[in-house]
């Protein structure tokens, strides 16, 4: 027995209102098909959204011997919404040293989903 | 330091193109505007460059103009880091106080830029300025809440600059009022910061920021989006205890009987933002009572010849994309007028006088000079439309007239207008949103 599941594609600005055929059984999900979206990247959004929500994490740590006092950072790429909670628990136990340079790895592999976070900003050394 | 300065100790520099604002326009108009060829200063009164991007630690920036998913930071960074590689010059931790403040002292068509840093006092001398300030946030004042005046009350951008820039947690248990996509990205900030979030409540019938976030930030969370509920009463002496919420009506009045007390330490405020015009208008240009911005001709330049204007502080824009790509566009243009041979003013053909009716909200540029080339008009409806359409009219003559379909007023979008079209005007154009079913009706 399929249902229709509606919501919108946050994959760029159009978001597109997708309509997704799903068929749920005892804990698993099968998309049958997928609707309204203007793009390939709108199936796929889909897809994913249905069976593991992925997210990018974007959070801020405390940076020592710069003139800025939080470095904000990031997943590289998006991880499952899931392990939100639990990244930020390792993050917070995180400190990091100036100088920083956007896109240095500030913390390898987090909970080992093979995504590193990765600084958004310089912080330069003072 | 506490000994005044006295005028002669101004530093004099001067510039083709000076810019005042080192954010996402700012950065873009200094950018373009130099590699037009103009000697270009940027005025920042932060300690760096990248304005209001540096606290927008989230993803959704740069689809359009780096065609890849950034955070605010990293939009930034790479702006910062083409600035940096330009021969640009960068005055941060210095705030403009006046643009021609004495007027007696700028002549041959130029500018004179004056701003204050902790060190000296700089007078920079542009052939043309670009205004790309930003905006500022609404508050409580300019919405009227009625209650106590305690200590919890955050515009929603205070709360995430103390959270994402100074280390600083707002308050324990927020209630959000205003779904604007500032207060949707707070929502889910304060949640992941270990803040309980009661709910968002919103004025209108539909969310006011983009899908995108009500699905990432309220969705995700758990958090309540309540519509046509707005915030009646502030409760509290010297910190917040508690607000007020009640349902409205069709026409926005609080519907009594529906009041509901929801005990929180903190309300923030995401309701509109205006743009920071103050020194624009001392400058003498003259601003759109709709965009509360500049009147502004296609080629950005504001009712002053050689002031520019650009960003936010024209118009609100929901995308830094958005605000970039115009930036250059007033970059370049500055540049232009900037290097031009002469000091004579364009040929003078009238321009023709732009106007919003309808659901648009409003529309830039607000006159057009030339009819030779393809002008963008951008606006943004006033309400949600099923299904509307666009109409370009001129006297009793439809210039043009769009395909039906729906208009949000979450996203600014624009018309173009083509030399055809122009050369049929009868002096000015209006640009007019219809909504197809009240035609019909």
């Amino acid at each position: 027995m399929s249902t229709t599941e509606r919501f919108h594609c946050t994959t760029c600005p159009s978001e597109c209102l997708l309509a997704v055929e799903v068929e749920r059984d005892a804990g698993t999900a099968l998309v049958v098909d997928v609707n309204g979206n203007r793009c390939p990247r709108g199936e796929a959004f889909a897809r994913q959204e249905i069976t593991c929500p992925m997210r990018i994490l974007a959070t801020t740590v405390p940076v020592t011997g710069s003139d800025i006092e939080l470095l904000p950072v990031r997943t590289a790429e998006a991880i499952p919404r899931a392990l939100h909670a639990d990244a930020m628990v390792e993050l917070r136990r995180l400190c990091v040293d100036a100088p920083v340079r956007m896109g240095d790895i500030v913390l390898p592999n987090i909970l080992d989903t093979g995504v590193d976070v990765v600084a958004s900003l310089d912080a330069d050394e003072v | 330091m506490t000994s005044t300065i006295p005028a002669t100790a101004a530093v004099a520099h001067a510039y083709d193109v000076v810019v005042i604002g080192g954010g996402p326009a700012g950065m873009g108009a200094a950018i373009a505007a130099q590699q037009a060829g103009a000697r270009v200063a940027i005025v920042e009164r932060d300690a760096h460059l990248g304005g209001i991007l540096r606290q927008c630690i989230h993803p959704g920036f740069g689809l359009e103009h780096f065609k890849e998913e950034l955070t605010g930071p990293e939009y930034a960074q790479r702006l910062i880091n083409e600035v940096a590689a330009l021969p640009i010059d960068v005055h941060t931790g210095a705030m403009v106080i006046a643009i021609d403040g004495d007027a007696d002292t700028v002549g041959g068509g130029a500018h004179r830029v004056t701003c204050m840093s902790e060190e000296e006092l700089l007078e920079l001398d542009a052939r043309a300025v670009v205004l790309a300030m930003g905006c500022r946030e609404r508050t409580r004042s300019e919405i009227k809440i009625p209650g106590s005046r305690p200590a919890g009350v955050f515009t929603a951008g205070l709360a995430q600059r103390y959270i994402n820039i100074e280390n600083l947690a707002p308050g324990r248990r927020a209630v959000i009022l205003g779904s604007g996509d500032i207060g949707l990205i707070m929502a889910r900030r304060c949640a992941l910061e270990g803040m309980e979030v009661e709910g968002v409540y919103e004025l209108m019938p539909y969310a006011n920021g983009l899908y995108r976030n009500v699905k990432n930030c309220l969705e995700d969370f758990g958090i309540p989006l309540h519509l046509s509920t707005t915030v009646t009463r502030i409760i509290g002496d010297a910190r917040v205890e508690a607000v007020e919420v009640s349902r409205v009506d069709e026409h926005l009045s609080p519907i009594p009987g529906t009041e509901r007390v929801v005990p929180c330490d903190t309300l923030l405020l995401s309701v509109g933002l205006i743009p920071e015009n103050e020194l624009s208008t001392k400058a003498g240009v003259e601003l759109d009572p709709r965009t509360r911005g500049a009147k502004v001709d296609e080629s950005l330049m504001t009712s002053v010849p050689g002031i520019f204007s650009c960003g936010n502080v024209l118009h609100v824009h929901d995308l830094a994309d958005n605000a970039t790509a115009e930036a250059q566009r007033a970059g370049r243009a500055a540049a232009t007028w900037a290097l031009r041979e002469s000091d004579r003013e364009d040929e003078s053909q009238d321009a023709i006088a732009v106007e919003a009716a309808g659901l648009a909200g409003y529309a830039v540029p607000s006159r057009i000079n030339g009819v030779d080339a393809l002008v963008k008009i951008w606006f943004r409806v006033r309400a949600p439309i099923e299904c509307g359409r666009i109409r370009i009219i001129s006297g009793d003559e439809t210039l043009f007239c769009g395909k039906p379909r729906a208009f949000k007023p979450s996203i600014m979008e624009s018309v173009p207008v083509t030399p055809a079209m122009l050369k049929r005007a009868q002096g000015r154009i209006t640009l007019s949103i219809e909504s197809i079913e009240e035609d019909a009706r």
